[in-house]
């Protein structure tokens, strides 16, 4: 007779990987409502927020909170309505997501004490219902990119509104690949440590794989062709690829884009190194982190007044 | 004295508890040796690099999700018949059409139990169930 496995004995696990979840879910939700107030759709973010809520889902179906599993599932269909039609969400639908958010924290919380979650307020439901509603789908115009049809073909369209917007916003939209093979991992050289090099030199848009002849530089017939908006040189990035410089490809070279200079900013954001929520007038913060704030300021004063 | 052939099966999923439950659940026929992939794109790079007997692979993923491993796996020769098993919590009939259509063996819906999926790696690689040994 085999050993068997009880999936309820992950449930410590569940909740540390849940919380974290629903820490990325509530930072994905506030970007996504500072580029509403700019009036600006955020269709990364909303990805983000969508993955992070699926995971909360299968996670909760596996051991069996099933509560939970009811927000989520809400939470998730609202969502894919929201990826389709790309537009900026409207402060409601935040608001009612940010709700959905609180409430499966809650649920988790009362798991971990030993209690059994309760169930989602209608209410909460009943907003999740309505979302979309207020938002339209529309896309922008094919846009202008040096990309063969066969990696164009596996963008979403976001993403090539992204790259090429790049110029727009003072960055290149670049390509860089890199074929992987167990000489280079031996350097340290695998697909993730390679997304993380580049990633700290600029956003990456989409990695995509590739079949490619074998060859000594590429023995397992793969290469991964990195697409990325970024203000670094040729030299940085081929360093951070273990590639020749002149092999980065310039997805938009300066006669495609025309007078597409940086867009200025909005007289009210002065400063480009602030991050979104910092540039506007009003911050919102989870209200725990508020009193967590205020009980520091108050020791604070008492530590001042004593000294 | 029965002798059993050792299978080399990758787990992906971006969620670590999913792969630890997924591989849990494996582990329990000795003749499975389960690796796992924290995304799509590592996986491919494993595959590349590496021999396995089966991938039990999410769809939801960050970077590339998993119709595009399907799609990608089952466009390189020495891939094309690596058995696939889905494990998703999309239990609508267009997901799973699409995802069999792109190149999938099998398709399995969260929740599953710990019996339903080892059931279904065992079948692919035609695995002796750990009963059975």
């Amino acid at each position: 007779v085999s050993e068997r496995v009880d999936l309820k004995e992950f449930l410590p696990a569940y909740l540390a990987e849940v919380d974290e979840q629903l820490r990325t879910a509530n930072a994905r939700l506030l970007d996504i409502e500072a580029s509403t107030r700019k009036g600006e759709s955020n269709p990364r973010a909303v990805r983000d927020l969508f993955r992070a809520v699926h995971t909360v889902k299968g996670l909760s179906a596996m051991v069996g909170v099933e509560p939970a599993v009811a927000v989520a599932h809400r939470m998730e269909a609202a969502l894919r309505t929201l990826v389709d039609a790309g537009e900026p969400v409207a402060l409601p639908s935040v608001d009612a997501l940010l709700s959905a958010v609180r409430c499966i924290d809650h649920q988790v919380r009362d798991l971990s004490q030993g209690k059994a979650p309760p169930a989602a307020p209608p209410p909460i439901l009943a907003a999740l219902a309505q979302l979309g509603t207020t938002e339209r789908a529309a896309r922008s115009a094919a846009p202008q990119l040096e990309l063969d049809s066969t990696l164009a073909g596996k963008l979403a369209p976001f993403e090539l509104d992204l790259l090429a917007a790049g110029p727009a916003t003072g960055r290149r939209s670049v390509r860089i690949d890199f074929s992987p093979s167990p000489a280079k991992a031996a350097r340290g050289l695998s697909v993730n440590t390679v997304r993380e090099r580049v990633r700290a030199l600029g956003e990456i848009i989409k990695v995509v794989p590739l079949s490619v002849v074998p060859s000594e530089d590429a023995p397992g017939a793969l290469s991964f062709a990195l697409l990325v908006l970024t203000s670094a040189s040729d030299e940085e990035l081929g360093a951070a690829v273990g590639v020749p410089p002149e092999t980065v490809v310039d997805l938009m070279p300066a006669t495609k884009r025309g007078s597409m200079a940086p867009t200025p900013t909005r007289d009210d954001e002065p400063d480009d190194s602030l991050a979104p929520s910092q540039r506007r007038n009003v911050v919102r913060v989870e209200v725990s982190r508020l009193d967590d704030a205020m009980e520091h300021l108050s020791e604070l004063i008492v530590t001042r007044r004593l000294g | 004295v029965h002798e059993v052939s050792v299978s080399a099966v990758l787990v992906v999923d971006d969620s670590k508890v999913m792969r630890d439950m997924v591989a849990a659940c494996l582990k329990v026929n000795p003749a499975l040796v389960v690796s796992q992939a924290s995304s799509g794109l590592e996986a491919i790079e494993k595959l590349s690099l590496q021999q396995f007997d089966a991938l039990v692979l999410d769809l939801n993923m960050p970077d590339i999700g998993g119709i595009e491993v399907v799609e990608f796996v089952r466009s390189q020769d020495r891939l094309r018949a690596l058995p696939i098993v889905i494990v998703t919590t999309r239990g609508d009939e267009t997901s799973r059409t699409n995802v069999m259509r792109a190149g999938a063996t099998r398709y399995v819906t969260k929740p599953f139990t710990p019996d339903a999926i080892l059931h279904e790696v065992n079948a692919v690689i035609g695995a002796v169930q750990p009963d059975a040994v």
